[in-house]
């Protein structure tokens, strides 16, 4: 863990004086992390790589603000929960409008099973109906792994905050899940 | 029973590895001898499964590098953008609140400095020492030059 962050420090220093280099290392080491954090809000490629784009785009711009008060990893979390947070306020509904669409996973191989596509499917409608603030804290936790102590400075709330919120989005989660299940069959 | 509900509040933490050594022992001691908990904490880890065994996605190498460097040379190099500590537009929608409040607190300023003392009410005259009888007193009431 302290490895990784002075690697991050030592990305932050170089892109700071002047060497593109360190930005471009650190694009790489997170752009798949904030992808898949991205993706479990949105549930759209396209849309995820254009919200990963401007997450990395802020992170361009205000790298320099960056005070190393926290993680580097928790302040781009953070920007990354917040420009997910604006995308959906700005174009709200979008989420529904694409699980009711049949595209909504395009990647998927003919080798995938039917049924991880349903699987997949189910999760996706079942995190759709859970509040953003409730969703945040339960993706963090099971899709990064992050701990309650860094969701808690991601979000910006206490430590029983976020382990109420996270309790809240799996019994969401599982009633969510049991209606759905209940409906295809 | 009331136990069980009291365990099942904690059975999140727990699954999470989230609780401290003293809760854990007492939990596993509770789970050993009910059943119904038991259920709920295999329920709770079946979710935590199946969201974090989705699909995972990855970029191509480079790829969102090129689409970066692309944006970057068509909106400018390293234009600062202000951020209150990565906040981004959720903190920016409260600028306007403290900005309102200082500039509406500058006006009420210029206007206390701007207004002239010319009126010099007859508790002033009476607190300020001066010697005062009936006429003066009558001066002041009607408004008139002493």
């Amino acid at each position: 863990m302290e490895e990784r962050l002075e690697e991050d420090s030592s990305y932050i220093i170089q892109f700071l004086s002047g060497e593109e280099a360190g930005f471009e290392a650190l694009v790489r080491k997170y752009q798949d992390k904030v992808l898949n954090i991205v993706y479990s809000f949105i549930r759209h490629d396209a849309e995820s790589e254009d919200i990963v784009q401007e997450v990395f785009l802020k992170v361009y711009r205000s790298l320099e603000s960056f005070k190393g008060r926290s993680a580097f990893p928790t302040w781009l979390y953070r920007i990354t929960v917040n420009t997910v947070y604006d995308f959906l306020r700005k174009r709200r509904g979008f989420l529904r409008g694409q699980l009711t669409e049949e595209s909504v996973y395009p990647g998927s191989g003919p080798r995938e099973s039917l049924l991880e596509k349903e699987k997949e499917r189910t999760v996706s409608r079942a995190l759709a109906a859970v509040p953003f603030k409730f969703r945040a804290a339960v993706v963090l936790k099971d899709i990064e792994g992050l701990s309650y102590a860094e969701i808690s400075e991601v979000l910006r709330c206490g430590i029983g905050t976020v382990e109420s919120r996270i309790f809240r989005a799996r019994q969401m989660l599982k009633r969510e899940i049991l209606k759905i299940s209940g409906e295809s069959k | 029973m009331k136990e069980c509900s009291r365990v099942k509040r904690l059975l999140s933490r727990y699954a999470d590895g989230e609780s401290g050594d003293a809760e854990a022992f007492r939990l596993r001691r509770h789970l050993d001898i009910c059943p119904s908990c038991r259920e709920e904490l295999a329920g709770l880890v079946k979710i935590k499964e199946t969201i974090s065994c989705g699909e995972k996605k990855t970029l191509p190498a480079d790829y969102l590098l090129c689409r970066l460097r692309d944006r970057i040379a068509r909106t400018g190099g390293r234009k600062r953008e202000w951020c209150w500590s990565g906040a981004g537009d959720f903190s920016l929608r409260f600028i306007p609140v403290p900005v309102t409040a200082i500039a509406l607190s500058f006006l009420l300023l210029v206007a206390s400095f701007g207004r002239s003392p010319d009126t010099y009410s007859l508790e002033d005259y009476v607190l300020s020492g001066s010697r005062t009888n009936t006429a003066a007193v009558l001066v002041l009431m009607l408004g008139q030059e002493g």
